[in-house]
């Protein structure tokens, strides 16, 4: 007889809300170059 | 305690595709479990509603806030009105594009100005807003676009929604010294079909330029893609996502051509077709990031994703209702006047006020924005009654708009997003949800709910 496979359910929560980035566009995902790869290595 | 009778919860039961599983979900909260198909009695009248309910309110209280709650901190700008090229699926109006006015430098820092004043009053302090140029084509406003970064780059972050065909190798220095995401156009991976829709006033195809500019920037971490998925280059999806991932592109949009214009009314692929090839293309990526270790995230469908996996980890504002439009950003166009965003350009209806005359919160708080903002799929059927209607959100107003004559309508591509959100189930159950994602999402998200 076939194992019943365990319930997944889980959540997330966004925890930028309130610091401007993200929830705030339609267009582009990643609208800042803060960091840059010159940046990573500082 | 049982769902769907007396005090219990509605849980609507959603077929994902999965030999093993099925999808439950509570609608309202975007609650949903994955369950044996063979163990609904016990998931529906055991302890997973007592578990739901003690964590509905919390659930409710999130889902509020995002489609309520949430404060602009976005503004999209056309500094001109014109464009040089003349694509077949445009939302913008031709007359416009072809014979339009710019705004000029002087009061395109002007507008600047006055968005800076306002997020000032909103925002905390040290967050920026975020500004982003677009069109019809920003560059053809190139002096006034780079006198505005260059005095506002410590206020702003910085966006450019471009063409490519006008970047050469001095605006690609000026943008990557500034910082600025960049997003570019392309349709597919051969000049034979990009051509076709995406084109100058003579009809000729800028395919080699767009991809010279591809290479040059690949290395930049906020390049973008978009391609616009039309009859044309639907079948090419896959090859899409070879060609992207050859070049070591990161992020694209594959996204289906609004209908906000006869040109893109005329050039919509059929849902269906949309949705094999979409899924192909997904497929392909998850094939490479397998293959190689290095991911191409599909962006509309990663958010599409993450909203599932979290209302508030989503990144786009379409797809949830009331869509992101008029309340977390607007659209200024280039004579000034405000719209829920730029797909409402040209439509004077929806106009809440001009940046020069009236106060960002007067506009937001405009009749117009309001039509937009108060659009839920609470009111919309057959939305009303959808299990996922908080995962689709029921897109776009403005395109609906100008199919339908009323916003509070479906989608033309209702049955794609159900498509999707199976999808999106699917990598669930299979765990794959790393493999779509872009990279920081982990650590831009906590957990806030998981089943024991």
């Amino acid at each position: 007889m076939k194992a019943q496979k365990q319930i997944i359910s889980y959540r997330r929560r966004c925890n930028l809300i309130g610091q401007g980035t993200g929830l705030s566009h339609y267009i582009l995902l990643t609208p800042s170059a803060e960091t840059t790869p010159e940046d990573k290595s500082k | 305690m049982f769902a769907n009778t007396g005090q219990g919860p509605n849980f609507s039961v959603l077929e994902i595709g999965d030999p093993d599983r099925v999808a439950v979900i509570e609608a309202n909260t975007a609650y949903w479990a994955l369950v044996d198909r063979h163990d609904l009695p016990q998931a529906l009248g055991g302890a997973m509603v007592e578990d739901f309910l003690t964590r509905a309110p919390e659930f409710a209280t999130e889902m509020a806030h995002l489609r309520s709650g949430l404060q602009l901190s976005a503004v999209y700008v056309n500094p001109t009105e014109r464009c040089n090229l003349n694509c077949s699926y445009c939302y913008l109006p031709e007359e416009m594009r072809k014979n339009g006015i710019d705004m000029g430098e002087e009061k395109l820092i002007l507008a600047l100005e006055r968005l800076l004043q306002h997020f000032r009053k909103i925002l905390p302090e040290g967050v920026k807003p975020q500004l982003i140029f677009h069109g019809s084509e920003p560059m053809v406003a190139r002096e006034a676009v780079f006198a505005a970064i260059a005095r506002f780059k410590d206020d702003f972050h910085f966006g450019i929604q471009t063409n490519a065909t006008l970047l050469d190798d001095t605006a690609i220095s000026f943008l990557r010294e500034h910082h600025v995401g960049i997003g570019l156009s392309l349709d597919a991976p051969t000049a034979e079909v990009a051509n076709r829709t995406r084109k100058n006033w003579q009809g000729n195809g800028y395919y080699d330029t767009v991809v010279s500019v591809i290479k040059k920037l690949v290395d930049y971490p906020a390049l973008n893609v978009i391609t616009t998925v039309t009859q044309a280059n639907v079948h090419t999806l896959t090859e899409m996502v070879d060609f992207y991932h050859g070049l070591g592109v990161r992020v694209v949009m594959l996204n289906p051509v609004r209908c906000t214009r006869q040109g893109g009314m005329d050039l919509k692929p059929d849902n269906q077709v949309l949705a094999v090839a979409f899924f192909k293309a997904l497929d392909r990526s998850f094939a490479l990031f397998a293959q190689t270790g290095r991911k191409l995230v599909i962006a509309n469908f990663a958010n599409v994703l993450a909203g599932v996996i979290g209302p508030t980890g989503r990144r786009l504002m379409c797809d949830i209702s009331p869509c992101g439009g008029g309340r977390c950003f607007f659209a200024v166009s280039a004579d000034g006047e405000v719209v829920p965003c730029s797909e409402f350009i040209g439509m004077n209806e929806f106009s809440g006020g001009n940046i020069f005359r009236d106060n960002p919160a007067d506009i937001l708080a405009s009749k117009p924005f309001q039509e937009v903002t108060d659009r839920k799929v609470e009111k919309i059927l057959p939305c009303a009654g959808c299990a996922i209607r908080h995962f689709c959100g029921a897109p776009c107003p403005a395109e609906i708009y100008k199919v339908s004559g009323d916003i509070n309508a479906p989608s033309p591509y209702c049955s794609f997003f159900e498509e999707q959100v199976r999808y999106a189930f699917r990598t669930i159950a299979q765990q794959r949800e790393e493999a779509y994602l872009w990279d920081s999402w982990r650590t831009e998200t906590e957990m806030s709910y998981c089943w024991k």
